[in-house]
C-alpha cells in the first residue's frame, strides 16, 4: 500500500529502537494492518511508538485501511430506572465454529449513571454520537468512540430554541479532514408567519463552534440523519407539495440536494419511514403494517433504477423496529423490540432469532452500528477547550 | 531468460516474463541494464530462491485463486528471521503482492502477542518508566481485554 503519508520528516523523533534491519516504512506498514486493539497495546510498546500510534497521520491511513471491513458492531441504549442507565457494545461473532452464539454484549461504564437516557444519533469513522437527557430540556451532546472508550461532552447549538423540533446528523468532510454535527431545527409555532422557518446548524469538530448555514425549505422528520458518500441524508417533507423526499447535505460544500424516491408511494402517513445504511447503501425502511415491512436500498447511490425492494414478514406477537446492518451478502439484522436481534435472511427469506451472549435488559429503540477506528475525539477538542 | 545473481554468488535462470513481477528488475531491464545479468546485492542466496518460488507459481498459475491462496499459506510457514529477509528482498525488488504477503502474515501474527513479546521480536528496547507504562496500560485497559 502506498505510504505517501509519512515523509522521514513527518516521522516522530526517534524511531531508533525499531528492528535494526527493518526499515521504519515497512514497520509503518506493518503496524497498519493491525486490528485497533492490537494497535492500542503496541502503543505501550515504547516512546516512539507511542508517538506514532497516536499520530493523527497514522490513525486516518488505518481508518482508511480497515473502515471497509464488515461492520460487526452496534452501540445499544438501555434504560432501566434512573440512575442505571448505561450504554452496552453488542459484538456479532462472524466466525462460524466453536461457540454457538451469534454475539455477545459488553456493557460500557461511559457515562454509565449520569443519564436518564440516551439517545444514539449518529455514527462515522467509529465515532458516535449520542445525546442524553439528565434532567434539563436541553439534551448533552457526547462524541464517543467506543473502541477506545474516548469521550468529549459539549453542548447543544445555542441558536436553536428549547421548543423547537429538532433533527440531527453527524458526518465527516474529508475535503477539510472534520467532523461535522448538524442540527435540523424547526418551530412549528413560527411555521404559521414565516415562510422557512426550518434552520440548519452546523458544529465544525476541528473549530469547537456552532454555525448557522441557513434555512431550508423542507420540514425534517424526528429520525436522525445517516452518512453516506460525503453527505447526511435525512427524510422530509417538501413544504412545495408536501410530498415526502430524501435529502442529502454535503459535508464539503454544505449544499443541500434531493436523492430520487424510490417507486413507492410518497405521500406522508402515519406509519413512519426511516433511512438506515445497509451494506455501504442508502436503504429506507418503510412498514406497511404490524406484519409487514418493505426495505428498499439504493443499490447504486443516485441512481434511481438501482433501488431493490426486498420484505420482511414480521411474525405474530413479535415486534420488529426495522433493520440495522447487513452480515454478509445476505443476511439482514433487525432490532426486536428491545428485546433481542433477529436475522433475516434476504435468499431463504426466513427470519431466527439470534443468540447474543449477555443481554439482560431491554434496550431502547435506535441502536447504531458502528466502526472500529481509533480516531480520537479528544484531539481537537483539547484545542478548544484550550483557547 | 534472465540471470539473477545473490548477494553471496548464488546464479538464478528465470524467465523475463516471470521476473517482471519485481518493477525493480523491469526497470532494470528496460534501461538496459541486463545485459549478461542482474547482480542483486542486497539479496541472499535462500532467499532469492523463495522469491523465485513465488513469483514462478504466481505467473503459472495466474488464475487460480484457490491454488494461489493455499500455496501462499504454506509460502509464509517460515522462522521469523526468514520471514524478514523475504518482506526486506520484496521490498528491494518491489513485488507488490509478496510484500502484502508477508506483512500483512507478520500482523497477523503480532497481533495477539503481549507487548513484551512484540518488543522482543522488533528488538526494541523499553524506555518508559514503570510509573509511566502503568499509567499507559490503565489508559489502554481496552486494548487489554
Amino acid at each position: 500500500m502506498s505510504l505517501k503519508y509519512f515523509h522521514q520528516t513527518e516521522m516522530p523523533a526517534a524511531m531508533a529502537d525499531s528492528a535494526p534491519d527493518i526499515p521504519q516504512e515497512l514497520i509503518i506498514d506493518i503496524l497498519l494492518r493491525l486490528p485497533t486493539k492490537s494497535v492500542g497495546k503496541c502503543r505501550c510498546v515504547s516512546k516512539p511508538w507511542r508517538s506514532l500510534l497516536s499520530d493523527p497521520l497514522f490513525i486516518k491511513a488505518h481508518l482508511s485501511l480497515h473502515l471497509h471491513h464488515p461492520q460487526k458492531h452496534i452501540l445499544i441504549s438501555i434504560s432501566r430506572s434512573p440512575p442505571s442507565s448505561y450504554l452496552s457494545v453488542v459484538t456479532f461473532t462472524t466466525t462460524s465454529g466453536s461457540s454457538n452464539n451469534d454475539g455477545f454484549l459488553e456493557k460500557l461504564t461511559l457515562l454509565q449513571n449520569q443519564l436518564i437516557f440516551a439517545q444514539i444519533v449518529g455514527s462515522c469513522n467509529g465515532l458516535v454520537l449520542v445525546l442524553t437527557f439528565e434532567g434539563s430540556d436541553t439534551p448533552t451532546m457526547y462524541l464517543m468512540n467506543p473502541t477506545t472508550r474516548e469521550l468529549v461532552k459539549f453542548q447543544h447549538s445555542p441558536l436553536v430554541w428549547d421548543d423547537a423540533d429538532t433533527s440531527y446528523g453527524f458526518g465527516y468532510d474529508c475535503s477539510s479532514d472534520d467532523y461535522k454535527i448538524v442540527m435540523l431545527s424547526h418551530d412549528w409555532l413560527a411555521d404559521k408567519t414565516e415562510g422557512y422557518p426550518a434552520f440548519v446548524d452546523v458544529f465544525s469538530w476541528r473549530i469547537g463552534t456552532w454555525r448557522r448555514i441557513g434555512c431550508f425549505p423542507y420540514v425534517p422528520s424526528s429520525h436522525s440523519g445517516v452518512f453516506l458518500n460525503g453527505s447526511i441524508h435525512w427524510l422530509a417533507l417538501s413544504k412545495v407539495d408536501g410530498l415526502c423526499v430524501i435529502i442529502a447535505l454535503d459535508m464539503s460544500c454544505e449544499q443541500f440536494k434531493q436523492l430520487p424516491w424510490p417507486e413507492t408511494d410518497n405521500t406522508p402517513r402515519k406509519r413512519s419511514r426511516k433511512l438506515v445504511v445497509l451494506g455501504g447503501c442508502l436503504g429506507m425502511v418503510a412498514v406497511q403494517s404490524r406484519h409487514h415491512m418493505d426495505v428498499w436500498m439504493m443499490k447504486e447511490y443516485g441512481v434511481r433504477e438501482s433501488w431493490t425492494k426486498f420484505s420482511v414478514t414480521i411474525p405474530k406477537k413479535a415486534s420488529v423496529w426495522g433493520p440495522i446492518c447487513l452480515l454478509g451478502v445476505d443476511d439482514v439484522v433487525l432490532e426486536m423490540g428491545g428485546k433481542n436481534f433477529v436475522v433475516h435472511n434476504l435468499k431463504e427469506r426466513t427470519m431466527r432469532d439470534m443468540l447474543i451472549a449477555g443481554i439482560q435488559d431491554k434496550f431502547r429503540r435506535g441502536v447504531m452500528g458502528f466502526c472500529e477506528s481509533l480516531v480520537s475525539p479528544t484531539f481537537y477538542s483539547q484545542k478548544w477547550r484550550a483557547s | 531468460m534472465i540471470v539473477l545473481n545473490s548477494s553471496d554468488g548464488a546464479t538464478f535462470e528465470v524467465e523475463e516474463s516471470v521476473a517482471v513481477q519485481s518493477q525493480t528488475i523491469k526497470h532494470m531491464i528496460e534501461d538496459n541494464c541486463a545485459d549478461t545479468s542482474i547482480p542483486l546485492p542486497n539479496v541472499n542466496g535462500v532467499t532469492l530462491a523463495r522469491v523465485l518460488e513465488y513469483i514462478k507459481k504466481h505467473a503459472e498459475a495466474k488464475d487460480d485463486e484457490e491454488g494461489l491462496k493455499s500455496f501462499d499459506a504454506e509460502f509464509v510457514k517460515v522462522d521469523q528471521a526468514s520471514l524478514f529477509e523475504i518482506i526486506l528482498a520484496a521490498n528491494y525488488l518491489d513485488i507488490k503482492g509478496l510484500l502484502d504477503l508477508t506483512c500483512q502474515t507478520v500482523a497477523d501474527q503480532i497481533k495477539d502477542l503481549t507487548v513484551e513479546e512484540v518488543r522482543a521480536i522488533f528488538n526494541i528496547m523499553n524506555d518508559f518508566t514503570p510509573e509511566e507504562e502503568a499509567k499507559l496500560r490503565n489508559d489502554h485497559a481496552w486494548a487489554f481485554e
